[in-house]
């Protein structure tokens, strides 16, 4: 009790856990199948390697200046110039990821059900809840999401066993027929999820025990990738080669479960609980922008801008793109580098540059 | 934002009557007791005024009669009979019979008839005059000598007040069944008599520019934390206000979050729940007057913990836990679903309940939300009638209402038989948490709005709105969603099961308190080993 405005390990897993997996486990299944067909699966558990190594230079640059965020100590690191353009490009990176997510799940909410509202009505709707939240800050969001975990995760797992009638593991063979190509294809595209762990850099001088996140990271990593691995083989075992035809798998699958075979087309109860996941993953990169531009300018308080940039989102994720396909053209093929470059690379040379100049503390 | 705008406001009135805050009952100033009798009693009467309860009863004793006293108090705030009895039968009458020399030596008089003549326990000796005042008004004697600086405050207080019944509100099937009354005194009696530990400390004070209050503070020396304690004391004083005629006043006064619609500060009518929280490790606070006790921190889960889970077996009371649950979500979210799927999604009901539910509107001339705002509204304003009417009447509304509401309407083709048991059912569930019966009103109307202007994506976004709320308010320090969030893992055991007794060692963890452990070892009752 009493206890301070910080985030505790157990809350920042839930919290990297749900960025990962809530936008993961909707749009995943379907550009994976199409490279890497029924062996998604290895893919999957590849692309969790590749977010452990990123979570681990992620938070081994962060604890290495454990009350500063990236934005802060890059400067340090490569100087004053580079370390604000490393910022700015930081600040863009956060908000077009988060454009894209908005943008994915407006698309998804307007498809099927809200076929004659507005986009932006939408938009909007999705944005208030994460401007009263930053409002309210980091650690009311956090124990939030310590609600919404639970919810999420068991609709997930609960989805994956009540298809298992429908299940044939003849269709995962043979493994790794067509050689490795198409796998690591696969994992190119998924990077950009597993990559999201780089929320630490921003988050790591918010959390109580800076010294264990590198754990916890691992863990939310591993836990996400299961999520995502389990989604995937439950889509492949019930669809098959059907899988690169449906737009969001896992909410077909959804809507093929019935519960007692009085509650079914479960897909649209799914969907809105969704609305809380992808709700935590648009306020955590909101969340990121703003600490971003208020250390960029070196403004005092965080809480004037919340709204600005909450308005900058909802532009931005309606002007940039003119339909779905076009959004998710975008993410799995443009936007794949630059992202990863912005999630491993950057950091990664911050690190090589912070040990060979000995700056920051030591990590235990 | 609100907040900010009351502020304003209140700074405002602040400049604009500052002339006026001076404004007090009329207090008599800190003088001391006169010599003279006669001047006291003229002071005592400048100071009451005409009130025609004020008793001054003014009579002489000793060997010539030549001591003059008085009693004063007030008529129906004290036992008559001992006034008569114990206090001037003795000095008139009992004293000259056995030995009238007694009170003669005027410089031990004084101390005489403290010492030897009047038979109380509590018999104080003051001399501030506005301390005679204060005790007449709090219901004790004053005996006042002619010639001496002192007077003695008898207490003797005795009142009428109702006697200690079963409580409306709470009422149980298995438990103890009185409930407080609205006699401060007793009701620390009641608690006493569970808790006989000199660790159970009361603390006193008086709240209340004219209404002078008694409050009582309540709490298990060794098991609170100190922190709360002293907040609450900190708020406590902080009070400046004419009158507290209930506990409400002061919930009101010293809660965290005054503009949220959840109650962050707990009460109850039952002294075995106020005695369970106290031992919890929460601070109780007893007002004089009513028979609601306030109990904090509050947390959102209390509500969802009744006494009689803890008297009966688990597995009942686990069950009952979750029913609990399922009628509050039923009861917020119902109403709002059901309109969703209304107009919204009619794909998410099953076809063969979709047609009978577009069988039962056929005809109904309002769209879904209209008639589930409408029986909604009704709803409320039954209840209300029904708490307030006279008795007798009560049943004729019920009927009426129960037709009206249900048959009639039905058979009018005005509502639908669907909203009417969406309506019923949620309503209904409403009191099965009778702690947040109030708030789950007001947000099963926010619901039914938000669903119908955008379904099931409105509520949604109105939960989260909901959750962010819930997050972010705490009672005295104590976060108001722990322990689900921040989730302490060793609390839930109270929360979403309730563990057997003998597992529950430790107190609440999220109360911060100082001797975590309840029982020495976990052990489950069982049979003698040797015995087959």
């Amino acid at each position: 009790m009493f206890e301070s405005t910080k985030i505790s390990n157990r809350q920042i897993i839930f919290l990297l856990i749900i960025v990962i997996s809530s936008t993961g486990i909707l749009y995943l299944p379907t550009s994976v199948y199409k490279e890497a067909k029924h062996d998604s699966w290895v893919s999957v558990i590849a692309v969790t390697l590749y977010g452990i190594i990123t979570a681990y230079v992620v938070v081994t640059l962060g604890v290495m200046f454990k009350d500063q965020t990236v934005i802060q100590y890059s400067q340090k690191i490569v100087g004053r110039t580079f370390g604000k353009v490393i910022g700015l490009s930081y600040f863009v990176f956060f908000i077009h990821l988060n454009t894209i997510v908005i943008r994915e799940f407006t698309e998804l909410l307007q498809g099927p059900f809200f076929a004659e509202t507005p986009l932006l009505f939408l938009t909007i709707g999705i944005i208030l809840p994460s401007i009263y939240a930053l409002y309210q800050g980091l650690e009311v969001f956090a124990r939030v999401n310590e609600i919404i975990f639970p919810i999420f995760f068991l609709i997930v797992i609960g989805i994956f066993i009540l298809s298992y009638r429908d299940m044939d593991f003849i269709k995962l063979i043979p493994v790794l027929a067509e050689g490795w190509m198409p796998v690591a294809k696969a994992v190119y595209y998924q990077t950009t999820w597993f990559g999201e762990t780089s929320v630490l850099l921003i988050l790591i001088p918010s959390l109580n025990l800076p010294e264990k996140v590198r754990r916890s990271a691992i863990i939310s990593v591993i836990f996400a990738g299961i999520l995502v691995l389990f989604s995937n083989v439950g889509v492949i075992l019930v669809f098959g080669s059907q899988v690169g035809q449906l737009t969001y798998p896992f909410l077909t699958l959804a809507r093929y479960v019935s519960l007692a075979e009085t509650f079914e087309r479960l897909d649209s109860f799914v969907v809105f609980i969704w609305v809380l996941g992808v709700f935590v993953k648009i306020a955590i990169l909101h969340y990121c922008a703003v600490i971003c531009f208020t250390q960029l300018f070196n403004l005092k308080e965080y809480k004037k801008i919340i709204i600005p940039i909450g308005a900058m989102l909802v532009v931005l994720s309606i002007i940039q793109w003119s339909n779905f396909l076009q959004t998710m053209g975008t993410l799995t093929k443009r936007l794949v580098t630059p992202y990863g470059t912005m999630q491993l690379v950057i950091p990664l040379i911050l690190l090589i540059i912070a040990k060979l100049r000995k700056l920051g503390g030591r990590y235990e | 934002m609100i907040v900010r705008l009351l502020r304003k406001i209140r700074i405002f009135m602040k400049k604009n009557f500052e002339n006026n805050s001076s404004f007090s009952a009329k207090s008599p100033s800190e003088i001391q007791i006169a010599k003279n009798l006669k001047t006291n009693l003229k002071n005592l009467k400048g100071v009451f005024g005409s009130s025609s309860d004020l008793n001054i009863r003014e009579f002489d004793f000793g060997i010539n009669n030549e001591i003059k006293a008085a009693v004063i108090f007030i008529d129906g705030l004290v036992e008559k009979t001992v006034v008569n009895e114990n206090i001037m039968k003795p000095l008139m009458i009992e004293v000259r019979i056995a030995d009238p020399t007694f009170l003669t030596d005027k410089g031990n008089l004084f101390t005489r008839i403290k010492k030897n003549i009047l038979t109380f326990v509590e018999l104080v000796e003051v001399n501030v005059f506005e301390e005679i005042v204060d005790g007449i008004l709090s219901g004790e004697t004053i005996l006042l000598i002619d010639g001496y600086k002192d007077a003695l405050k008898i207490g003797n207080r005795g009142w009428e007040a109702r006697s200690i019944q079963e409580p409306q509100t709470e009422v149980v099937v298995r438990g103890p069944r009185e409930g407080f009354i609205e006699a401060l005194r007793t009701n620390t009696a009641l608690i006493r008599r569970k808790i006989k530990s000199p660790n159970l400390i009361f603390e006193s004070m008086k709240i209340g520019r004219v209404t002078k209050t008694d409050i009582c503070i309540a709490y298990i020396h060794g098991i609170v934390n100190d922190k709360i304690v002293n907040e609450l004391k900190i708020r406590l004083s902080r009070i400046d206000i004419d009158g507290i005629l209930e506990s409400g006043y002061i919930e009101q006064l010293i809660e965290d979050a005054p503009f949220s619609i959840f109650p962050t500060i707990g009460n109850s009518e039952k002294p075995d729940v106020v005695s369970a929280k106290l031992l919890e490790g929460r601070v109780a606070v007893i007002t004089d007057g009513t028979p609601i006790v306030l109990t904090l921190p509050y947390i959102f889960v209390e509500a969802l913990q009744s006494s009689e889970d803890y008297y009966s077996r688990l597995w009942l009371s686990t069950l009952i836990r979750w029913i609990r649950i399922l009628a509050l979500l039923t009861t917020i979210f119902l109403p709002g679903v059901y309109i969703a799927a209304q107009s919204y999604h009619p794909e998410m009901i099953p076809t063969a309940l979709l047609i009978s539910m577009a069988a039962a509107r056929e005809g109904i001339p309002f769209p879904a939300f209209v008639e589930v705002f409408v029986l909604g509204l009704f709803f409320e304003v039954l209840r209300e009638a029904g708490i307030r009417m006279p008795r007798a009447i009560g049943q004729a509304v019920s009927i009426v209402g129960a037709l009206v509401l249900g048959e009639a309407a039905v058979n009018a083709g005005l509502v639908s038989n669907p909203v009417v048991m969406v309506t019923a059912i949620a309503g209904i569930s409403g009191f099965v948490v009778p702690a947040h019966s109030d708030s789950v009103t007001i947000m099963r109307f926010i619901c039914s709005i938000l669903a119908t202007i955008s379904g099931l994506f409105g509520i949604m976004i109105g939960s989260i709105f909901m959750l962010i709320h819930l997050a972010s308010l705490r009672s005295f320090g104590v976060p108001y969603l722990s322990p689900l969030a921040p989730s302490i893992l060793s609390d839930l055991k109270d929360v979403a099961i309730r563990a057997p007794i003998w597992a529950m060692r430790k107190r609440p963890h999220l109360l911060g308190t100082k001797n975590p452990e309840r029982l020495e070892t976990i052990e489950a009752p069982h049979p003698p080993k040797d015995e087959k």
